[in-house]
C-alpha cells in the first residue's frame, strides 16, 4: 500500500505541474491565442491528469476530466468552436478540475453538484454539435463506450515498467473514440510508400519505441501497418528481450517525401533496418497481413504482442482481462460509427474474442501492445482505421504520440529527472561549506607562502575557480522559475473578480526569471496576499472607476526581474492607492506610531506590514488595506528579503519584494566591533567611510546624524547597539552606510573593516531564539561564529525609540 | 543504595549486594559550581568540551555568554552561575561546557567542572523543600550521594524563558 501511496503522491506533484501548464495555456489562449497546439496541450495535461484519476480511484474526478475532455476534444478538431464563452468555459473547468484534485489529495468530498453545470454544459455544446453531423458519431455512440476506470494491482506486476503508464489505461475509450470519429473523413489515395521497418535489438536497448515511431508515420498519411512474425522462434527458444517482429508500412494517401519517412526514423537511425520504396496508385487493403497474423497460433499472436515492444510485458497479461472486453467493444463501436467495418476484425469482433484473439489483433497491427491497454485499444483502432480507409487525420496520430505522458519518459534523451529537494539541499550545504573552507585557504595564502609553494597556490588558485562554478551549478539546481507560483494568480484574481464584482485583468511579465527553490516555495502566500489586497481594497469598483475617468477594468501587473544578486517581484495595480490618513489614524490609535510623530508618505504607505497593524478586519472594511500584510513582511524577511510599498493616492499602488538569489551563501563585509566580529550583508552596503571624514550632527534626543552627499541619516553605533564597549577611539572607526529596504539609509559604526568574504547562514532559532537587531550567524574560517547585522531590523522601531 | 561507578563501567544498574532494578536506576553526569554538586541526567548529555570561548551574544539574556561553533551548528551557551544568580562566571580553559540537548535544541552549560557520573535510584530523588521559588524552578529534584546533595537541573527551566518574564 506504501507504494501506492508513493505512486500517488508522484501523480500528485504531476498534477501540480499539469495545472500550472494548463493555467499557461489557458492564459494564453484567453489572450487569443487560438494555435491549435495549445488546445492539443490543454487535451493532453487534462487527459494525463484524468488518466491518473482513473488509477486511483478518483471516480469524481475522473468523469467531471472525461467530459470535458470531451469538450475540449470536439473543440480541438473544430466541430466546436473556441468562442469566448467555451474559453471561458474552459478555463472554469480548469479550476474545477484543480479542485478535485486538490480534494482528492486530501480525500475530501465536494459537494455532489461540484462541476454538474459545467459538465452539463459540455454535453450541451456537445450534443449539440452532434446532431449537426449526418455520419459522423453521435453522442450516443459516444456514451456507448462505458468508461471503466482500471485499477492497476501492482502486485500482479512483475518486472513491470508500466506504473506510471497504466494510469493513462481508461484514457483508451476516449482515445479510441477520438481516433474512430476521424475514420469518416476519407478521401481517396493517390500515392504511396512501402517501408519495411526492421528494429535491431539496440532500438529497443535505447527506450526507443516503435510504436511511437509508427504512431508518427502514421502521421504522415494512412498507413497500414503489417507485423511480420516469420521470425517468431517457439516457446522455448523465445528470448525474453530478443528482437523477433518487424514491420511493414504501407503509407497510403500522403504527401509525404522520402525524407520525411526518414525523418520519422531519425532518432533510430542506425539501431533499425529501414527499406523504403514508392508504391504507385491507391494501396491495397491490408487484408493479407490480417490474415497471415490470425493463422498463426494463439501462442503466436501473443507472442507477437509480446516481443514487439521486447518489453517484458506480463502486464499486459494482467491488464488485459480487464479491458479486453471495454477495448473490443470500442473496437466494434469504432466499426459501427465508421459505417464501413472492415472484414478483418469482424471476426474478431464478434467472436467476444479471447486474450489470444485480441492479442493477435495487436500483434496485426504491430504495435506495442505490451504496456497499457490504451495501446491495445489504440491498437484495435490502428486497424479499423488503417483498414477502413485513408485519411487518418494527422491530428490524432500527432496526439497519440505525444499524449501518454508514460510514453514520453521512455523517449531516449532524459530531459528531466526528479530529486528529493533534501538531497539537493544536501549537496548546497557541503558546497556551501566548501566555499568557505576554501576562502579561508586563500586568506591563510602571505607571500612567503606564495613564493615558495607556486605550485601549491596554483592548486588552490584552480580549486577556487571550480569551487565558485560548483556553486553556481548547485545553485542553478535548485533555481526554478517563478513561473510555478505566478501560474497560481491568475485564477486568484479570476475569484477576486467574481467575488468582488470588479473587473480586473492580471498582466504577467518575467515569469521565466530563475530564483532560488526555497524562496519560491515561501512566496506563494506573501504573493497571494499582495494580489488579494490590491484586488480587494486597490482596484475601485467599476462604477467608482468610471465615475474616476478609468478604464472599467483595472490592472493588477505581476513582474519578475533580476537585479543585481536580487529578484524583485513587484505587484502593482492601478488602483485607488493608500488611504494614508485612515493608515496612519489606525495605526496610532494601535499604538503602532507614537501620537505626534510626523512621518514621511513613504513610511505611511510601509505602515501597512507593521505587526498588529493589519491583522484585524476592521482595516479591511475601511479599505485601509493590509489584511494580512505582515504576514507578507513576516515570509519575505524570513527568506532574507525584504518588501517596500509606494503608492499614488488616486493612481495606483505598487509592492516591490526584493528577494536574494540564493539562500545558502552569502558576500558580506567582515567588520569589527569591540573585538567581536560581525557581519553585514553586502548586498546592502552603499560605502563605508572613515569617521574622521564623516560629517556628524546631533538631535536632541542624543543620537547624531550623519550628513553624506546632502542627505541626513540615522547613526547607529553598533558598540552602543550590542551593549559593548568599544576600545577603538573615535577618529580611527569606520562607517558603513547601509540600504535597508525602501531606501531608507542607517549609517552603522563600526570600530574595524576586517574585509569581504563569503558566509554561510546559520540560524540561531535552530538552537537558540531570535535576536534583536542579528539576522543570523555564520561560521568563519578559524571555526568561530560571527553574527550577521541584520541590517533592516537594527533601526529601532518608532516605538521602541519612544519607549526608550 | 547508589553506587559511585567507574565513568566507564557501563555495568551502571547492579548495585553492592548484587539486586538489579534497571529501571529504577537513572544515571547522572555530576558537575560542580564551586562546591556544590548539580547533576543531568546521562542521556541529555551529549558532548563535554573545554571552555574556549563563545562569541558573546547582544540584547539578549544575561547568563547567555554566547555562542559557540558546534561542527557546524551554532549552539548557545547558558553561564550555570549566572542562571542561578551568582553572578557571571571568570571562564579560564579548565571550565567546562556540558553541551545537552533539551527538547529539540542543543545547548551548552557553563560549569566549574565535571566531576563523576553517578547512578542513583530514582525512588531516592526528594522533591526540593518548598521555600524560595526559584529554587524549585530551577532543579527537578535533590538526591543524596555519599553524603552529598546534588541538585538536579531542571533542564527546560534552566533553558526556557517560559518561566522568565520574557
Amino acid at each position: 500500500m506504501s507504494d501506492l501511496d508513493e505512486f500517488k503522491a508522484t501523480y500528485f506533484d504531476e498534477c501540480s505541474e499539469l495545472l500550472g501548464e494548463l493555467e499557461e495555456q489557458f492564459a494564453a489562449i484567453e489572450e487569443g491565442d487560438r494555435e491549435s497546439d495549445r488546445m492539443h496541450a490543454v487535451f493532453r495535461a487534462i487527459h494525463s491528469i484524468k488518466g491518473g484519476a482513473g488509477a486511483f480511484g478518483f471516480q469524481r474526478l475522473v468523469e467531471f476530466a472525461h467530459s470535458f475532455e470531451t469538450l475540449l476534444d470536439y473543440v480541438r478538431d473544430g466541430r466546436v468552436e473556441l468562442s469566448d464563452d467555451v474559453v471561458a468555459l474552459c478555463i472554469r473547468a480548469n479550476d474545477i478540475v484543480a479542485d478535485f484534485v486538490a480534494a482528492a489529495r486530501v480525500e475530501e468530498d465536494l459537494g455532489a453538484d461540484f462541476g454538474a453545470e459545467e459538465k452539463a454544459q459540455f454535453e450541451a455544446l456537445c450534443n449539440g454539435d452532434a446532431e449537426d453531423e449526418d455520419d459522423g458519431p453521435t453522442q450516443e455512440d459516444f456514451d456507448e463506450i462505458e468508461f471503466t476506470p482500471v485499477m492497476v494491482d501492482l502486485e500482479d506486476e512483475p518486472a513491470s515498467d508500466s506504473f506510471d503508464e497504466a494510469p493513462l489505461s481508461d484514457g483508451a475509450a476516449a482515445d479510441l473514440a477520438e481516433i474512430a470519429l476521424e475514420t469518416d473523413k476519407v478521401d481517396d489515395a493517390a500515392r504511396g510508400w512501402r517501408v519495411e521497418f526492421t528494429p535491431l535489438p539496440a532500438l529497443y536497448e535505447r527506450a526507443n519505441d516503435p510504436l511511437l515511431l509508427l504512431r508518427e508515420l502514421a502521421g504522415l498519411g494512412t498507413s497500414t501497418i503489417e507485423a511480420r512474425l516469420t521470425e517468431l522462434p517457439l516457446l522455448h527458444d523465445f528470448e525474453p528481450f530478443g528482437v523477433y517482429c518487424s514491420w511493414v508500412i504501407t503509407l497510403t494517401d500522403t504527401s509525404a517525401s522520402e525524407a520525411d519517412i526518414r525523418e520519422v526514423f531519425e532518432f533510430v537511425e542506425g539501431d533499425c533496418e529501414i527499406a523504403i520504396a514508392a508504391i504507385d496508385g491507391s494501396a491495397a487493403a491490408a487484408s493479407a497481413p490480417v490474415a497471415e497474423a490470425e493463422e498463426e497460433t494463439s501462442f503466436a499472436d501473443l507472442a507477437a504482442s509480446l516481443n514487439a515492444g521486447a518489453e517484458m510485458d506480463e502486464d499486459a497479461i494482467s491488464e488485459e482481462p480487464v479491458s479486453e472486453d471495454q477495448a473490443v467493444e470500442e473496437a466494434s463501436a469504432a466499426n459501427k460509427s465508421d459505417g464501413e467495418p472492415v472484414a478483418e476484425d469482424k471476426p474478431a469482433a464478434k467472436s467476444q474474442p479471447s486474450f489470444a484473439d485480441l492479442a493477435g489483433e495487436l500483434g496485426v497491427t504491430g504495435l506495442d501492445a505490451g504496456d497499457e491497454d490504451e495501446d491495445a485499444a489504440d491498437a484495435a483502432i490502428a486497424k479499423t482505421e488503417a483498414a477502413a480507409k485513408p485519411a487518418a487525420a494527422p491530428a490524432p496520430a500527432a496526439a497519440g504520440y505525444t499524449k501518454p505522458a508514460a510514453t514520453e519518459t521512455r523517449k531516449p534523451a532524459m530531459q528531466s529527472i526528479r530529486v528529493d529537494l533534501d538531497k539537493v539541499d544536501r549537496v548546497v550545504n557541503m558546497v556551501g561549506e566548501l566555499v568557505i573552507t576554501q576562502s579561508m585557504l586563500n586568506q591563510q595564502m602571505d607571500d612567503t607562502l606564495r613564493d615558495k609553494y607556486q605550485e601549491l597556490v596554483r592548486g588552490i588558485e584552480v580549486l577556487a575557480q571550480t569551487t565558485r562554478g560548483l556553486q553556481d551549478s548547485v545553485m542553478a539546481i535548485r533555481a526554478q522559475p517563478v513561473k510555478s507560483v505566478f501560474s497560481r494568480m491568475p485564477r486568484l484574481v479570476r475569484e477576486l473578480s467574481a467575488k468582488t464584482g470588479k473587473k480586473i485583468r492580471l498582466e504577467m511579465v518575467g515569469e521565466n526569471t530563475e530564483i532560488d527553490k526555497t524562496v519560491i516555495e515561501q512566496l506563494s502566500d506573501p504573493l497571494t496576499h499582495m494580489i488579494r489586497n490590491s484586488a480587494d481594497h486597490g482596484i475601485e469598483t467599476i462604477e467608482k472607476r468610471t465615475d474616476k475617468g478609468k478604464p472599467e477594468t483595472g490592472v493588477i501587473k505581476l513582474s519578475a526581474e533580476q537585479a543585481g544578486g536580487s529578484i524583485l517581484i513587484v505587484v502593482e495595480d492601478d488602483g485607488a492607492g493608500i488611504n494614508r490618513e485612515r493608515v496612519l489614524e489606525i495605526a496610532r490609535e494601535r499604538g503602532v506610531v507614537p501620537p505626534d510623530t510626523q512621518l514621511t508618505e513613504d513610511q505611511i504607505d510601509n505602515l501597512i506590514f507593521a505587526p498588529g497593524f493589519s491583522t484585524a478586519s476592521e482595516v479591511s472594511d475601511i479599505s485601509g488595506r493590509g489584511v494580512g500584510m505582515d504576514v507578507v513582511l513576516s515570509n519575505i524577511k524570513k527568506i532574507g528579503g525584504s518588501v517596500n510599498v509606494k503608492s499614488r493616492p488616486g493612481f495606483g499602488t505598487r509592492m516591490t519584494l526584493r528577494l536574494p538569489l540564493t539562500l545558502a551563501v552569502l558576500d558580506v563585509m567582515l567588520v569589527k566591533v569591540a573585538d567581536c566580529h560581525y557581519v553585514i550583508p553586502l548586498s546592502s552596503i552603499v560605502e563605508t567611510i572613515q569617521t574622521s571624514r564623516s560629517d556628524f550632527g546631533s538631535v536632541p534626543s542624543g543620537s547624531r546624524l550623519l550628513k553624506v552627499r546632502g542627505e541626513y541619516v540615522q547613526v547607529v553605533d553598533l558598540a552602543d547597539r550590542f551593549d559593548m564597549n568599544s576600545i577603538t577611539d573615535d577618529e580611527h572607526r569606520f562607517v558603513v552606510l547601509c540600504e535597508a529596504e525602501g531606501g531608507v539609509k542607517v549609517a552603522l559604526i563600526v570600530d574595524d573593516i576586517v574585509g569581504q568574504q563569503q558566509v554561510v547562514i546559520k540560524s540561531l532559532e535552530e538552537n537558540y531564539e531570535s535576536i534583536d537587531g542579528i539576522a543570523g550567524g555564520t561560521i568563519l574560517g578559524d571555526g568561530s561564529v560571527a553574527l550577521i547585522v541584520d541590517v533592516q531590523g537594527i533601526k529601532a522601531s518608532p516605538t521602541r525609540q519612544n519607549a526608550a | 543504595m547508589a553506587v559511585a561507578m567507574d565513568a566507564l563501567d557501563t555495568r551502571d544498574s547492579i548495585d553492592q549486594d548484587g539486586h538489579v532494578d534497571s529501571s529504577k536506576m537513572i544515571q547522572l553526569i555530576a558537575f560542580s559550581l564551586d562546591d556544590q554538586v548539580y547533576g543531568v541526567e546521562i542521556t541529555t548529555v551529549r558532548e563535554i568540551r573545554a571552555w574556549n570561548g563563545a562569541t558573546p551574544l547582544p540584547n539578549t539574556r544575561e547568563f547567555v555568554r554566547g555562542v559557540i561553533n558546534l561542527r557546524g551548528t551554532i549552539v548557545p551557551i547558558f553561564d550555570l552561575r549566572a542562571r542561578f544568580g551568582s553572578g557571571k562566571t571568570e571562564a579560564t580553559k579548565t571550565h567546562v561546557v556540558v553541551v545537552l540537548s533539551v527538547g529539540d535544541k542543543w545547548v551548552g552549560m557553563l560549569v566549574d567542572k565535571v566531576s563523576d557520573i553517578l547512578t542513583v535510584n530514582k525512588d531516592d530523588i526528594h522533591a526540593v523543600p518548598e521555600g524560595n521559588s526559584m529554587d524549585s524552578e530551577l532543579l527537578g529534584g535533590i538526591v543524596t550521594h555519599e553524603n552529598t546533595m546534588v541538585g538536579l537541573i531542571d533542564l527546560e527551566n534552566v533553558v526556557g524563558r517560559s518561566t522568565e518574564e520574557a
